[in-house]
């Protein structure tokens, strides 16, 4: 009935959810008592024996009632709602704890876009789990019974023949449920697609147009959502049963209510008072077993959106160390032996060994695949778990607080993230104390001073998600200012220039060669001639450090570096004789 | 309101066909409603019978009262089926028309400054019309059918139990409705907002959770959520508040109304106008009528947004395009050469940005474009692909003015990779074949080595089948544009227009997409506007761009 794992989740709001169930079960009771005041007043019409001072005595009381279910009421929703946002934030907490402690190993199957999908997506869909399915379970679970009480009172029988119908109900959803099963999600889901896909060729129309498939697809358009509404139809029919048949038996059961309280009154073994009140309230009775039915698909939503996240926070945890990397002037990295695997099984990187201090550029080569990324999330201090040896100034990495550790190291790749947010802010994401001037000195040093220029909102700006209102180079030379803003010791650059045009590269690397001056700069390439003038080039390959030295050393070698020169030397070619050609032109 | 009337009139119009088939579900929603005060009437005449003592005639009321509950259950499903069957047939109606009204519309129409925002609008707009016409209309019909039946029922009782009942039903059905709309507009539209925001923070803070963790700030943005979070919270409590505050009173009225038929009826019984039973049957046929009518109490938020929405909808129906598409005239078959005459261009009612434009590119040429940005050379692709026309002046192919070339044979002609292009999500296939759905699979893997694609590709799980959605932020931006680039390799155009096409693309890529595009394009002819020297060096003349005017540079 209720998911075992939410519901502990939920462990520190259950006084919400306490004060929310308690409201709606008093103000089921309020109800009852203002039928059984319509019951008196009823019976006292009818015996003939009515009289005003009846009527306006009863007002008042009705009065009370009723301001009393308004006042348990609004208890009841804000209850719920806090419950529900109690909940729901608590998750939020946790995830985002997990994942700004804890580096996502296992990239391939969460990627930073899903995940984010999730936080959003999966938790809000949680609200009205939490909010309306988890209170009305246990309404549904105290309120019948209640009733059933009271009727009891007055008569076992019209409360026994009321019982046998309740079963009826979560069986025929049963049954249904089983008919419809497995498509309902299907369909829906096709829906939703055929919303989105709606969207995105009005999105991508002018694209469309230009390529002149605007018809083609407009056509297939349609012919979806025929298809679509035809099967759809074909499936409601099944699942609309549902409704017939629990409104069958709610009908039909406070009929047989009413039916049973007939007889029971006619053998003068239930009073008037009591039939009437049978009659008011017997699908009452039903009521909330019948909302609980509605929400059934709320649950089943929230449940399944629940297991995605429960896979994100169940993912095995970094094992990190307590001990603090002091900060200094000078730092060494050394590598020995160094193996890592994120499954225990395939070998990422194998017996690697390095070198590097303040002072040099050290480049790292390789083809894709070949473990540099991997390296990289080692040494910038994410990724725990490896075997050999991997120290900074002679502190072993797994035994450092990885906090310590990102106070020194800085790390700027491809998929590094700018924010929504004020170019200010974003800036400042880099140093929060660095006052304006500061941070458009920063943007001199990237040469994005000439387009902070010519912005009209200066350092109000507002960039769009992740950069999306500036161009490739523009956002990576930003992402860089800010990494400069924030002054680390050690500088990671993970395949930062691989977007951006010729230009802005040639100034990244120029703020690259300037920072080696006095930092540790560590350069992942994906281009062979930006890394030619490195103090030394490590060259890995499927895993493992099959070359190191100075380009000069590397070339006269034959091996990997070699190869991935001359590959490139050919792409290369042409370059250089269009360049040639520019200049014999001018 | 005249708009609004006239717009909504337009759009019953539209919907035409579907009438009778809504009519028919909201007459099974009022026959299903209508069955319940009837078991209880059933349920009443019982307790009469019994009461002065005549034979009770049990499995007659009780067979009835089965029979009722089987009406109520198979109208409701009626109701249900075929309200359904109008909302589905609608969504995909109003789909197509605004489709086909954009199609007319674009580019022109896409190219406005607040089109992103026009595209949720209208995305947007359809769904709460579809939720008007499917989901409104018929609750509406509903209670007013029903709430006239229970008051006639009420007034044959006796006019007073009538005048009791028409006085309820207004006050549940109409008044109550409005006081909620009243209420919850502003608030709704403020919780909307907030929770937009939110959704859009964590989608941001949790993108770039790598990036907070390593500068430190884990504790800045996990204050920034939750202090969004709280004020999202304290939102959501407030309007759940008054929304149930609102369902509480139409409770309250709904008992308050019952408790006046039975004041009504002990004075009339009292002073020997009416006997009791009538009274009984008086308040429990309209204690039982009651949630057919409570139900609009959760409709009135609904109605004014889908007005607009009706407007807006309409509005876009009938907007007349910038362009107007020439679906006849001149068929050229190839390309001969394109030439402005005197061309000036403004945007709307915008300053001009192109003036007296003398341009000329003949069959072979390839011409290079520069400027910085909002110059205005874009614009000037943009009139060469009949996006616009000119204020001023003229845009000639083959010595034909663009207004009378058959504007899909200049779509074959030309063929361009303009700067926002966009990927669909789509196979990355399918994304190459927008250039040429007939393309062959070998083409397509060709097309996509040329932009230096083929290795990233094959590189995943599902290649060419891999959607570009699932890749997620795993595809940068460059490989997006290179994706976008290469649907004009597997197509055939004479004349090759190409707005920034390397500008998220590292050098050596650059290089090779351009040599690869002189290499299939040989012979043909070719427009690349760039600010990057890099990519004009591979053209034979250069222009720029500057203040509106044209100057050859190269």
């Amino acid at each position: 009935m209720i998911n075992k794992r939410l519901f502990r989740l939920t462990k520190g709001a259950r006084k919400w959810l306490f004060i929310s169930v308690l409201n709606s079960y008093l103000s089921a009771v309020f109800y009852m008592a203002s039928m059984l005041l319509f019951a008196l007043l009823l019976q006292s019409i009818l015996m003939g024996q009515t009289a005003l001072w009846h009527v306006l005595f009863a007002l008042p009381v009705l009065l009370a009632l009723l301001f009393a279910r308004m006042q348990t009421n609004g208890h009841m929703v804000a209850a719920a709602a806090r419950y529900s946002n109690a909940a729901r934030s608590m998750l939020r907490r946790r995830l985002y704890e997990k994942v700004s402690e804890q580096e996502i190993r296992d990239r391939g199957s969460f990627s930073a876009s899903e995940l984010a999908q999730t936080a959003a997506g999966g938790i809000d869909q949680l609200s009205a789990y939490f909010g309306r399915y988890i209170p009305q379970v246990f309404s549904t679970m105290l309120i019948p019974p209640t009733i059933l009480l009271v009727l009891g009172v007055f008569n076992w029988v019209v409360a026994l023949v009321l019982v046998l119908c309740v079963p009826l109900i979560p069986l025929s959803i049963l049954v249904i449920r089983k008919l419809a099963k497995g498509q309902s999600r299907k369909y829906w889901r096709a829906y939703v697609s055929l919303g989105e896909r709606f969207l995105e060729n009005i999105r991508g129309l002018t694209t469309l147009k230009v390529f002149q498939m605007d018809e083609t697809i407009h056509r297939e358009m349609n012919q979806n959502a025929e298809r679509f509404r035809t099967s759809i139809m074909q499936v409601l029919r099944g699942q609309l049963n549902s409704i017939t048949v629990m409104d069958f038996i709610v009908y039909g059961g406070s009929g047989a209510g009413i039916a049973a309280g007939l007889i029971q009154a006619s053998q003068g073994n239930l009073n008037l008072v009591g039939l009437i009140l049978v009659l008011l309230l017997s699908t009452e009775f039903f009521l909330p077993l019948r909302y609980l039915g509605s929400l059934f698909h709320v649950a089943m939503t929230g449940v399944s959106a629940a297991e995605r996240l429960f896979q994100f926070l169940d993912l095995p945890e970094e094992q990190y160390g307590e001990q603090k990397l002091s900060a200094t002037s000078s730092y060494r990295i050394e590598a020995h032996e160094l193996s890592f695997s994120y499954d225990g099984t395939r070998p990422i990187l194998q017996s690697i060994d390095f070198e590097a201090q303040t002072g040099e550029r050290i480049a790292l080569v390789g083809q894709s695949g070949s473990g540099k990324s991997t390296l990289q999330r080692l040494v910038s201090g994410l990724l725990r778990g490896y075997k050999g040896s991997l120290t900074i100034n002679g502190n072993e990495w797994r035994d450092l607080d990885p906090d310590s550790v990102f106070q020194q190291v800085g790390l700027m790749s491809s998929d590094s993230r700018l924010f929504t947010a004020t170019l200010r802010e974003n800036l400042r994401f880099g140093n929060p104390n660095a006052e304006d001037a500061a941070l458009i000195a920063a943007l001199e040093r990237v040469n994005l001073r000439s387009f902070f220029d010519t912005l009209s909102g200066g350092l109000d700006t507002v960039l769009t998600e992740n950069g999306g209102n500036l161009s490739g180079g523009q956002k990576q030379r930003l992402i860089m200012a800010r990494l400069l803003l924030a002054d680390r010791s050690i500088y990671l650059f993970d395949e930062a220039t691989s977007n951006v045009d010729a230009d802005s590269e040639e100034i990244m690397l120029d703020v690259m060669r300037a920072l080696a001056q006095e930092k540790l700069v560590i350069v992942i390439a994906h281009r062979m001639y930006s890394i030619r003038d490195a103090d030394r080039i490590y060259v890995l390959d499927r895993g493992a450090m099959v070359q190191s030295g100075t380009h000069e050393t590397l070339i006269s070698e034959e091996g990997a570096y070699k190869r991935l020169v001359e590959e490139e030397e050919k792409m290369e070619k042409g370059v250089c004789a269009d360049e040639k050609n520019e200049l014999g032109s001018h | 309101m005249r708009r609004t009337s006239s717009a909504v009139i337009k759009l019953l119009k539209l919907a035409g066909p579907l009438t009778p088939m809504l009519l028919f579900s909201a007459f099974s929603g009022a026959v299903s409603s209508l069955s319940v005060p009837a078991i209880f009437l059933l349920g009443a005449y019982g307790i009469e019978k019994l009461l002065y003592g005549n034979p009770l005639i049990l499995w007659s009321v009780f067979g009835g009262m089965l029979v009722l509950a089987l009406v109520r259950g198979v109208f409701r499903y009626t109701e249900q089926y075929t309200g359904h069957y109008v909302a589905f047939r609608l969504l995909a109606k109003l789909r197509d028309q605004v489709f086909t009204a954009m199609r007319r519309l674009a580019p022109a129409k896409l190219e406005a400054r607040n089109s992103g925002e026009l595209v949720s609008t209208v995305t947007g707009d359809i769904e709460l019309i579809e939720v008007f016409y499917a989901h409104t209309i018929g609750p509406v019909l509903i209670g007013v059918t029903v709430s006239t039946v229970m008051t006639i029922v009420l007034w044959m009782i006796h006019p007073v139990f009538g005048m009791i009942g028409l006085a309820a039903y207004l006050t549940l059905g109409c008044v109550i409705p409005i006081i909620n709309y009243q209420h919850e507009k502003d608030k709704g539209t403020a919780m909307r907002r907030i929770a937009g925001q939110f959704h859009h923070l964590q989608l941001d803070i949790f993108s770039g959770i790598r990036d907070i963790r390593l500068f430190g700030r884990k504790k800045l943005y996990e204050q920034k959520l939750m202090n969004m979070e709280q004020e999202l919270s304290h939102e959501e409590i407030q309007l759940g508040k008054n929304a149930f505050f609102l369902r509480g009173l139409g409770e309250s009225g709904l008992l308050f109304f019952t408790f006046a038929i039975l004041f009504a009826g002990t004075i009339l019984v009292s002073s020997g106008i009416l006997v009791g039973s009538s009274v009984l049957y008086a308040a429990i046929a309209f204690f039982a009528s009651s949630a057919p009518v409570l139900a609009l109490n959760q409709l009135g938020n609904g109605l004014i947004p889908a007005f607009a929405a009706c407007r807006r909808v309409v509005q876009l129906i009938e907007e007349l395009p910038a362009v107007k598409e020439a679906a006849s005239g001149y068929e050229p078959s190839t390309f001969e050469d394109v030439e402005l005459g005197q061309v000036d261009f403004g945007y709307d009612d915008q300053p001009e940005i192109l003036k007296a434009i003398d341009f000329h590119l003949d069959k072979g040429d390839k011409i290079g474009l520069s400027g910085a940005s909002g110059s205005g050379k874009s614009t000037l692709l943009k009139l060469i692909m009949r996006f616009w026309d000119p204020t001023h002046g003229e845009v000639m192919l083959n010595g034909e003015p663009m207004t009378l070339i058959q504007t899909r044979a200049l779509r074959v002609i030309e063929g361009a990779s303009l700067q926002d292009a966009f990927l669909f999500n789509q196979s990355i296939a399918d994304n190459i074949r927008i250039g040429n759905p007939n393309a062959t699979d070998e083409e397509v893997a060709t097309a996509a080595e040329q932009v230096n694609l083929k290795q990233m590709i094959d590189r995943l799980p599902h290649g060419f089948e891999t959607k570009v959605g699932e890749l997620g932020d795993r595809l940068s931006t460059g490989e997006r544009q290179r994706l976008a680039l290469a649907r004009l390799f597997v197509r055939d155009s004479d004349l090759i227009l190409l707005d920034e096409p390397t500008s998220n693309v590292d050098r050596l890529n650059e290089h090779m997409i351009l040599r690869a595009l002189d290499e299939r394009f040989e012979g043909k002819s070719m427009l690349i506007v760039s600010h990057r020297r890099s990519a004009l060096n591979h053209t034979d003349a250069v222009y720029a761009m500057e203040q509106g005017r044209l100057k050859k540079i190269r």
